[in-house]
């Protein structure tokens, strides 16, 4: 079915020969995406978007980024429901998702059955006592790298109270966001202004 | 009817996570660590980090990570049940909040909560460096490890891989 009326703004028609971007060409995008995305899929992602497929313009990129950011989950497949949503509706933006997060899933949970056959080897438990810790140094690197983007004492003293928060006082995850979300933005509010 | 066992409640844990999981997974994982470790004793903490790698390791999103933890709880059926139960929320979010923008035309106050979040995302990824550094480093060789992984990634743009099987290879032949 085609209606051509459909496209939003920022999304642009594939290629003059048809309007609507077809369920299957998302599904298949998407699946190259999540299945290309080693290590942070969010470079793939504009490159299929914006450069390759030239279904977004780079405005448009640009401004699902930033509603990617204020809800939660994963940035990357926020903007795949977002973008599914623009381009097809519900379906399209379940083509999307699905798309994007299956295929890995299932290539994972494969790689974790292989791991549960080698895990009790001796020299298996071995390797793995040093992976856990350079799995640590990942995570470690990913903190530093987005440590270095705050900027204002008010920034750094709200990131230095939630780690706190949560690293030596021990409280409860969701509490932390659940509170202390609102309040950083109403602080963004009264200071930055 | 048999007994479903752990997996209903373990679900219902991970999408509630999911909901304040701001950014990603990073914000998320000292509750997911709490969570499978602390609580359920599913895994232990270097099991943890170790499922936590072979995420980094494997194509895709980081989120699969969390259908690596319903694998530990429950096998297959429980990868999928806890990688379904962490994206519907953001789902049906995120479709909620396209439509709105649609009808409504833009979204006012995006930049000014985007500028609220970012500092709570980054102390809570910093809590997760922590926390998963003390629970998988007991030694000093350990941290030296840690700090080496770090800074290649830091330093470098290789891919998560090159320190995970370069800790791998150390590890297996007894240097760390």
């Amino acid at each position: 079915m085609k209606r051509s009326g459909e496209e939003e703004e920022g999304v642009r028609p594939p290629a003059a020969a048809q309007a609507v971007i077809p369920l299957g060409l998302l599904f298949l995008v998407f699946v190259r995406i999540g299945l290309s995305g080693f290590g942070g899929a969010m470079p793939v992602l504009r490159h299929e978007l914006v450069e390759a497929r030239r279904w977004l313009t780079p405005e448009a990129f640009v401004e699902i980024v930033g509603h990617g950011n204020i809800i939660p989950g994963p940035n990357v497949f926020n903007m795949a429901v977002f973008f599914g949503m623009r381009a097809r509706g519900l379906p399209g933006a379940a083509a999307a998702a699905l798309g994007l997060v299956g295929p890995p899933t299932a290539v994972v949970l494969g790689l974790a059955e292989l791991y549960a056959q080698v895990s009790d080897l001796a020299v298996a438990r071995d390797a793995i006592g040093a992976v856990a810790a350079a799995a640590a140094g990942l995570i470690l690197a990913m903190a530093v790298r987005m440590a270095r983007t705050l900027s204002g004492l008010r920034a750094i003293a709200t990131a230095a109270a939630v780690f706190a928060a949560m690293a030596f006082l021990g409280a409860p995850l969701v509490w932390i966001v659940v509170l202390g979300a609102p309040l950083s933005v109403a602080l963004v509010r009264a200071l930055d202004r | 009817m048999s007994d479903p066992g752990p997996l209903p409640g373990f679900a219902l844990q991970v999408a509630l996570l999911s909901l304040v999981a701001i950014g990603g997974l990073g914000p998320i994982l000292p509750g997911l660590h709490r969570l499978t470790v602390e609580e359920g004793g599913w895994l232990s903490s270097e099991e943890f980090a170790v499922l936590y790698a072979l995420a980094q390791a494997a194509p895709g999103p980081n989120m699969i990570f969390v259908a690596l933890l319903g694998w530990r709880v429950a096998g297959l059926v429980g990868g999928i049940v806890a990688i379904s139960a962490f994206s519907l929320p953001a789902f049906v979010l995120a479709a909620t909040l396209e439509k709105a923008r649609a009808r409504w035309g833009g979204l006012s106050g995006v930049r000014l909560v985007e500028c609220g979040l970012a500092p709570v995302t980054i102390g809570l990824v910093a809590a997760s460096a922590w926390l998963v550094t003390t629970a998988a480093a007991d030694a000093p060789a350990d941290y030296l490890v840690v700090a080496v992984s770090a800074g290649v990634m830091l330093a470098t743009r290789l891919h998560p891989l090159w320190p995970l099987s370069a800790a791998a290879l150390a590890g297996g032949l007894g240097l760390v």
